[in-house]
């Protein structure tokens, strides 16, 4: 081996490249444009297709709709060299596997948050431009946390794909995060604070809670971090050191949630 | 011969042991958790009765993932017949027994007189859901695919978000004037999603021929 090969191995931004450009081409997102475009072309639009209304859909497109796929593409974008058995193969590289998985989180979280900071970019535009109705109107700091969102789903996928190596641990993941959230938080009043949304829109019957839209920007970074760090230290090796790190990230994100709710 | 095959594969235990049970488990699991979370509340017949119809066809997008596939490719016993087994197993051991369960808790919170509508209405949605999903892995499997039931979780959502897109031909519509027409559209979709089905079920080499033609034999 070279040192060439070696400095190669170890430098992370061709292998987050490398993975963010995987994700970009995987053939779970290829549906996510076709269904925001054809949602979008049938809704019914009572109130006809102004401004507020292209505000709203941009905001459901990154919020809503693409978290679900890019939590699917993440998975099995991550989980692609243990399907294909190309793991032993792998362990021989100078990129040592704590190294392919900084990436593989890097190359998952980044282009999403990139594309969430342009949607809240356009909405804030739309915003400046236009009189968008109050009840509609998403703060700067629930703006700022779609970013975070869309970030978080693509990490909660490759976090599913380092811990539930079985058959359907995507379904697990997928239905832990989405169902098990809203059943989980759904049953207290501060609930959806909590969640790994956004604090600009309710679900179901919920009542809006007031609260510090920043500090819950704090409580998605400090959960995007916690994942990345689970997902990186996955082996049993490691453990000692997800503990040491994780430990302390994870106190800090509870800290801040608590504190985002008054 | 084919007949007995398939009695050895039941008798023996063999088919239920070749389902992939993690994606069975993760369905009931979230069954029961959302069943436990609602407390014994049953008064939202519909909207439950949906969502635990969702997670069990989560749960059975797996199953026509096999491991043997390649091995038993070369068997008499040919594909179509495997992929049916398998669902069949999969109906018998895991979707019919949960959801009548599902439908006999559910049902008597409804009016008596919409009971059989409502029942027949939602599993039409579950039928198709399923369907939906086994014609996409069938399809999958045709196209290289080795274990197709991952992408059967992202396909169901997005064919969900499609479907009860169209404001003029409502889907997810609740006990009403819109019940009829609304599952007679489901039913449409599940005659559609099992005619792709089919056809995705059979064998990729396997083509129409005359019946008096057989590629060995030659003219002489």
């Amino acid at each position: 081996m070279t040192t060439v090969d070696t400095a190669v191995g170890r430098r992370l931004a061709p292998l987050t490249g490398w993975e963010a450009r995987r994700l970009a081409r995987h053939p779970v997102l290829w549906p996510l444009p076709v269904v925001i475009v054809v949602t979008s072309a049938l809704d019914g639009a009572t109130g006809g297709r102004t401004i507020g209304y292209w505000y709203g859909t941009i905001f459901v497109a990154v919020a809503f709709f693409s978290p679900m796929f890019v939590l699917f593409a993440a998975n099995l974008v991550a989980s692609g060299a243990r399907r294909s058995r190309a793991e032993e193969m792998l362990n021989v590289t100078p990129a040592t596997d704590t190294r392919r998985t900084w990436a593989m989180c890097l190359g998952v979280a980044l282009p999403p948050a990139a594309v969430g900071a342009v949607a809240a970019g356009a909405m804030a535009f739309i915003d400046s431009v236009s009189n968008i109705p109050p009840q509609d109107l998403q703060s700067a700091g629930e703006l700022a946390q779609i970013p975070f969102i869309l970030a978080g789903a693509g990490l909660l996928g490759v976090l599913g794909a380092r811990w539930l190596t079985f058959a359907g641990g995507a379904v697990v993941t997928f239905v832990a995060a989405t169902l098990g959230g809203v059943v989980v938080f759904g049953r207290f009043h501060s609930g959806m604070w909590w969640m790994w949304w956004s604090t600009g829109a309710t679900f179901e019957d919920q009542v809006r809670v007031p609260g510090r839209p920043w500090l819950h920007v704090g409580y998605l970074a400090g959960l995007c971090v916690c994942a990345a760090l689970a997902a990186v230290y996955r082996d049993r090796a490691h453990w000692p050191r997800l503990a040491a790190i994780g430990a302390p990230v994870l106190a800090a994100t509870l800290v801040v949630g608590w504190f985002q709710v008054p | 011969m084919t007949r007995s095959v398939t009695w050895e594969l039941i008798r023996g235990g063999h088919l239920v042991r070749s389902l992939r049970l993690a994606p069975f488990v993760t369905g009931v699991v979230a069954v029961a958790a959302f069943l436990a979370a609602r407390g014994g509340d049953t008064h939202d017949v519909i909207g439950d009765l949906r969502v635990l119809g969702l997670l069990l066809a989560l749960g059975s997008g797996y199953v026509l993932d096999d491991g043997a596939a390649v091995t038993l490719q070369a068997s008499p016993f040919s594909l179509a017949r495997r992929l049916w087994l398998r669902i069949g197993c999969a109906a018998v051991v895991f979707i019919v027994p949960l959801w009548t369960a599902m439908l006999a808790r559910f049902l008597p919170s409804a009016p008596s007189g919409d009971r059989w509508a409502l029942g027949l209405g939602l599993t039409a949605e579950l039928a198709t859901a399923l369907t939906v999903i086994w014609a996409v892995t069938a399809w999958g499997r045709r196209h290289g695919f080795e274990h197709p039931g991952i992408i059967t979780t992202p396909a169901l959502l997005a064919s969900l978000l499609l479907v009860t897109s169209i404001p003029q031909a409502p889907m997810l519509v609740g006990s009403g004037s819109q019940w009829t027409s609304a599952h007679l559209r489901w039913s449409g979709l599940l005659a559609g999603a099992a005619c792709v089905l089919v056809a995705g079920m059979r064998d990729p080499v396997a083509r129409w021929r005359s019946p008096g033609h057989h590629p060995n034999r030659q003219r002489v």
